[in-house]
């Protein structure tokens, strides 16, 4: 074996171990996966839903709101337009004058900004942000609100689901999501959740008020208020059975976009975290979830650069042969015995990952309620499986030199 | 608080998962030399016959088998020459080398080394009636930046004409009585060398270089009429 052959197996080891991590956490928690929390007694609840441009979203977002079902007089919706140009403030203007929401207009500032300037109006003992472009089902916040019984609970995630799947972007996206209401709940088990989704996470109200979210030109407000609760001693947990459908992006240009920001704001508030990392103080989290995201990273990184390496080298030397023979065209003949000397430890592992692959994604479809379907979504799961690693490697690699070049950081 | 555990079941996990991988690459990579090898032991068990033939044809120095003989040994070098290509293929590609696989490549050698002999005597006996030329190739993985585009400066002249072309590739780096006797003769200090019947080149050939030696020789190849 050469030196490449062991950076290869150590790499597929914690491939491999980490796959076995999460399942062994899931299995261990089985019993826990579905169960929803007793209420003594319901909150209160407000609900902050910042929206810029979001003309073809906002009505759905609030309908969704209005019929949630949840005593009316515990719940109030701050609509915040966010300097919005098109006609996002006259849509809300008429929910907002049959007293349904409070409207907030403002110039634009951000997300963060959004929030934190309604965060004093509201009077609930929970604060929920949703993005506008999400939906939550109706029976959401009575699964999420008995996680506030504990004390030490600061914010609760929902399992979040793409509105729908018409296109091969979204189908790539539809599996992922999938996949991340599986991972989610492992961080939950974990206690290592670090990103609290806008859409429709639910916070203790008197936490995020003094909290507040960071303004400071982060990335991603929702990973920065997930560190710092961590930072504070809070836990978060997650809902399997609260469901937020969210609008997803459907071209590769936009999930580009909205992909290099997430990890790029990953990796700022890493940084501004890093004294986490390898700590004890934040169990889980410091000491296994962020250094394995460097490492998972890391391995993305190498599948990309070993194997270019190989091919560059390998077209190379067949383009010296070539030349050799003075480029003369003899077509190379089959040899069905070849096949099985070409065969080794590496298809051994090339199964395996698939094999893994697919209990994940069916643990995943278990885990949030959907039909896994191999043949009617062959599509979605053909395009997740050959397209996905290739692109999310492609996000991690640009938003890693991004951040390494200190390339202008846009929200 | 972090549960050491489930890290450790799943490091215990992932362990044997994972060695089942290097098991079942040593398992595989001993299958495919216990294959190779049945293959040479074929090879040798059909050329039997054929070094009987070689037997009586010196013995009687007659030439009256020559024609069978021929067509023999045509044939078994052919086979030989499949094998070489496994074994290349094996080389190449084979992460995990057991150790049987230098045993088989030194028999592998031997064989070789005893065909290119056979062709030296089958022309001696019966004349190079079929236009072969028997190349003998020093070559090394270790110690040659041109062997690679040299070897496939051969292969290409041998996808041409595999009747005409028996080439003998030698490992240079093998550590074996007769290779080292070999490069003694040859005089071979450096790679890659052709020894081309009689004559040994000491360089790298090029395609022209060589086709200008083979047909000086023989001129019905294609490359000859241009």
């Amino acid at each position: 074996m050469e030196w490449m052959d062991y950076i290869y197996l150590g790499m597929y080891w914690f491939m491999i171990y980490t796959t076995v991590l999460f399942m062994l956490v899931f299995i261990k928690n089985r019993k826990y996966l579905w169960l929803s929390p007793e209420v003594k007694e319901k909150k209160t609840i407000s609900f902050i839903v910042p929206a810029y441009n979001e003309e073809k979203n906002i009505a759905r977002c609030i309908d969704s709101l209005l019929s949630l079902d949840y005593p009316k007089d515990k719940v109030e919706i701050f609509v915040v337009n966010d300097g919005s140009t098109d006609r996002t403030r006259e849509i809300c203007e008429r929910y907002a004058r049959e007293g349904k929401i409070k409207l907030i207009n403002k110039k634009n500032s951000g997300k963060a900004s959004s929030i934190n300037m309604v965060l004093p109006m509201t009077k609930g003992e929970l604060v929920a942000v949703l993005d506008a472009d999400s939906v939550v089902s109706k029976d959401y916040v009575n699964h999420m609100i008995g996680y506030f019984e504990d004390e030490r609970v600061a914010a609760v995630t929902p399992a979040i689901k793409p509105l729908d799947a018409n296109n091969i972007v979204k189908k790539i996206q539809w599996v992922e999501y999938m996949f991340q209401i599986y991972l989610r709940k492992a961080f939950d088990f974990f206690k290592a959740q670090y990103v609290i989704p806008g859409a429709g996470s639910i916070y203790r109200g008197d936490v995020i008020r003094r909290l507040k979210f960071d303004e400071n030109g982060n990335l991603t407000e929702d990973t920065e208020i997930g560190f710092r609760m961590h930072e504070k001693g809070y836990e978060i947990r997650n809902s399997l059975n609260a469901v937020v459908y969210t609008d997803i992006p459907d071209t590769f240009g936009s999930l580009v976009k909205q992909r290099l920001r997430w990890y790029r704001g990953y990796l700022q508030n890493v940084r501004k975290y890093s004294y986490m990392i390898l700590n004890r103080k934040f169990g889980n989290l410091g000491m296994f979830l962020i250094p394995a995201n460097f490492i998972w990273i890391t391995i993305l990184f190498l599948l990309v650069i070993l194997p270019g390496i190989n091919l560059a080298n390998d077209l190379y030397i067949r383009y010296l042969n070539w030349a050799a023979v003075d480029f003369e065209i003899i077509w190379p003949s089959f040899n069905p015995d070849t096949i099985f000397l070409s065969l080794g430890m590496y298809n051994y592992y090339g199964v395996l990952f698939l094999s893994l692959t697919f209990l994940t994604l069916f643990i995943g479809a278990k885990a949030s309620k959907e039909e896994l379907g191999l043949i009617k979504k062959r599509a979605h799961y053909f395009a997740y499986i050959f397209l996905y690693p290739m692109l999310i490697t492609f996000f991690w690699v640009s938003a890693t030199i991004q951040e390494l070049l200190k390339v202008e950081r846009k929200w | 608080m972090v549960e050491w555990k489930i890290y450790l079941a799943a490091g215990v996990i992932t362990t044997i998962i994972f060695s089942m991988g290097i098991v079942f690459g040593f398992w595989l990579s001993g299958e495919k030399v216990q294959r190779l090898n049945a293959d040479l032991e074929s090879i040798l068990r059909e050329s039997k016959s054929m070094e009987l033939e070689m037997l009586l044809m010196n013995t009687l120095e007659s030439n009256f088998t020559c024609r069978a003989t021929l067509i023999e040994l045509d044939k078994i070098t052919q086979r030989a020459a499949y094998l070489g290509d496994l074994l290349t293929v094996y080389e190449n590609s084979e992460r995990m080398k057991v150790e049987e696989y230098k045993e088989l490549k030194k028999d592998y050698t031997y064989l070789l080394i005893r065909y290119w002999l056979f062709w030296k005597n089958v022309k001696k006996s019966c004349g190079n009636v079929n236009h072969v030329f028997d190349i003998l190739y020093f070559y090394s993985n270790k110690n040659c930046s041109t062997c690679i585009q040299q070897g496939a400066i051969l292969s290409h002249f041998k996808k041409l004409y595999p009747k005409n072309f028996m080439i003998f590739a030698i490992d240079g780096d093998m550590d074996l009585y007769i290779v080292r006797l070999l490069k003694e003769i040859y005089n071979v200090k450096s790679y890659p060398v052709i020894v081309v019947g009689d004559k040994e080149y000491h360089n790298f050939m090029s395609k022209a270089e060589l086709e200008n030696l083979f047909c000086t020789e023989y001129k019905e190849f294609s490359f000859c009429k241009r």
